[in-house]
């Protein structure tokens, strides 16, 4: 949420700051399913994020283009438009049932630019695209993957994720992978196996192993044999081992006075196989607005591998007021960062930071399916029910059985009673 | 007959309330890619992009701190849960966005998925990576976003 906000304050500013402009489109993609003589309405939407005076021209373009129809082509926004709804109509050709796969079309909304007083256009030109996508199942069976590794530190314990798509036409009723992990020399330092799932036809699952790293951080790869039904398929793909390759390890303020210039030390980590050029530090600090109010960097420094770094940055204290901030500190290099949650305390003399662990974990949810409970409850009526007219069966022939005796007792009373 | 259908009857009274009173019931609400939560008699959320649940997440509604969560576009299967039952599986859809900024020299991807962006100039002169919220110095030519994954 923040860093959303984040995003949007800086946009806002260059807003203001600069000739800008905005465009939007939503969804980005959507998908569908081929059906034989398909027909329908897409939703989409053409976002002003800009609130400004803007024409935006639609155009169509990809395989599929033919097969769609827009029912608007030209959207004129005034400042006070948000959004524009609108759909287009879809037709599938069954030209494309005979060719399984994906199938697309692109939804262009460009924004047309403005003129100069001269008459001509200057600057960028942006132009954002709405996807349509159109599986058409292959006959039989088919796989769609992907592999995503999580949580790759040393020491610790990695997940490998398989989303897998089913884009046959038929179920499958099991399917697991193998997962060999080599390094760059290619020597196998571990095999891990997944869980066996079942697919329905065009559905999806994710097959997950656990991997216990024992190895350094670098880079690696996973080569991936799916098994499924009697069929295998197998891909391969590279990762990184120590995610965090740059960890934050402290923040120190010493001799702090607000309404000064704050120097802040914060020590940093390279935890990779390989040196870090141009590593830097940027410390966020949030108002209760959750707006940016402070953005602080430090100076690009070198950190060699395996090795600890102070990194300086300052921060002008002038308007600050005491109390409770949210901060976020960033550690960034060759594009990529490192980053963590912050509580600043912010009083006279002392500037006390404390990070704030994340807000999504496991470990909870036990507990019983509904459907479980309610199946229990259906078989124990059953089952009562079942147990009762058994019960009753066997009442009802006793009782005959008595009824009989009772009536042969009494004529034969009757009987030796009349002799 | 009559004694055994009343016994069935409260029976089926007694665990429909138990059920009833226990549910974990949610109501979900989408805004963006914030996923506001309304709950009643839950402790977790599971979350998964499978229908089976497969690597699904756990979301312990204790840690979070304005019963709200954040999510990357897409579609998600959803059930509240606690420590006795897991409640039914719910649909939500989160929209992907994209969405492009410009200022002068600077390409800003303002929406919430990573987009592969074309760069034009009469033909197609390179292509660039934006993540959300990443901006990247431009020169005037006409930039075509559109969502990666």
């Amino acid at each position: 949420m923040k860093y959303r906000n984040f995003i949007l304050t800086i946009f806002v500013f260059l807003l203001v700051v600069g000739n800008a402009a905005a465009l939007g489109i939503t969804p980005g993609r959507t998908t569908i399913n081929y059906e034989n003589g398909l027909e329908q309405d897409v939703a989409f939407s053409i976002l002003n994020n800009e609130h400004n005076n803007a024409q935006v021209v639609l155009t169509l373009q990809g395989e599929l283009a033919d097969s769609i129809t827009l029912y608007e082509s030209i959207i004129n926004f005034e400042p006070s438009d948000d959004a524009r709804q609108l759909k287009y109509r879809v037709k599938l050709p069954n030209s494309i049932a005979l060719e399984p796969g994906l199938h697309s079309a692109e939804i262009v909304a460009m924004e047309l630019p403005k003129k100069n007083a001269d008459g001509t256009y200057v600057g960028a030109t942006i132009a954002v695209v709405s996807q349509l996508h159109v599986y058409v199942a292959c006959p039989g069976k088919c796989i769609e993957y992907d592999l995503s590794v999580l949580d790759a530190e040393e020491n610790g314990t990695a997940t490998f994720i398989i989303p897998v798509l089913n884009r046959g036409e038929l179920g499958i009723g099991s399917i697991r992978a193998v997962i060999d992990i080599y390094n760059l020399d290619y020597d196998k330092k571990a095999t891990i196996t997944t869980d066996t799932r079942e697919i329905t036809a065009g559905g999806r699952t994710e097959l997950s192993a656990k991997w216990d790293v024992d190895v350094n951080p670098g880079n690696y790869l996973a080569k991936v044999s799916i098994f499924y039904d009697g069929e295998t398929e197998n891909f391969e793909k590279h990762f990184t081992v120590g995610k965090n390759v740059l960890s934050i390890e402290s923040i120190l303020v010493n001799n702090f006075k607000l309404g000064q210039i704050a120097k802040l030390q914060i020590l940093v980590e390279n935890k990779f196989n390989q040196d870090l050029e141009d590593v830097f530090a940027n410390l966020l600090v949030y108002n209760k607005n959750d707006q940016v109010m402070a953005d602080i960097r430090s100076a690009s420094e070198p950190i060699p591998s395996q090795s600890k770094k102070e990194l300086i940055a300052y921060w002008d204290t002038v308007g600050v007021k005491k109390g409770e901030y949210d901060g976020k500190i960033l550690v960034k290099y060759n594009g990529k960062s490192a980053d963590k949650n912050l509580l600043l305390k912010i009083s006279q003399n002392e500037l006390a930071i404390f990070g704030i662990g994340y807000a999504i974990s496991s470990g909870v949810g036990e507990g019983i399916d509904i459907t479980a409970i309610l199946i229990a409850l259906v078989a124990i009526l059953l089952l009562a029910n079942i147990s009762w007219f058994i019960f009753f069966r066997k009442f009802i022939r006793k009782s005959d059985k008595y009824n009989k005796f009772r009536k042969d007792k009494k004529k034969l009373l009757e009987n030796i009673k009349l002799k | 007959m009559k004694k055994f259908i009343i016994v069935q009857i409260a029976f089926i009274l007694i665990v429909g309330s138990m059920i009833y009173v226990m549910y974990p019931n949610v109501e979900l609400s989408v805004t963006g890619n914030v996923v506001g939560i309304d709950s009643v008699n839950t402790n977790a959320i599971i979350l998964s992009k499978n229908p089976d649940f497969s690597n699904a997440r756990y979301i312990r509604l204790d840690e979070l701190e304005d019963s709200s969560f954040e999510i990357e576009s897409g579609e998600y299967y959803v059930r509240g849960s606690n420590r006795l039952i897991k409640g039914f599986q719910k649909k939500i859809l989160i929209e992907s966005e994209v969405g492009l900024g410009i200022n002068n020299s600077k390409l800003i991807n303002i929406g919430n998925v990573k987009l592969n962006v074309t760069e034009e100039e009469g033909q197609l002169v390179g292509h660039i990576v934006l993540g959300p919220g990443v901006e990247e110095l431009i020169e005037d030519n006409k930039f075509i976003g559109r969502q990666i994954e």
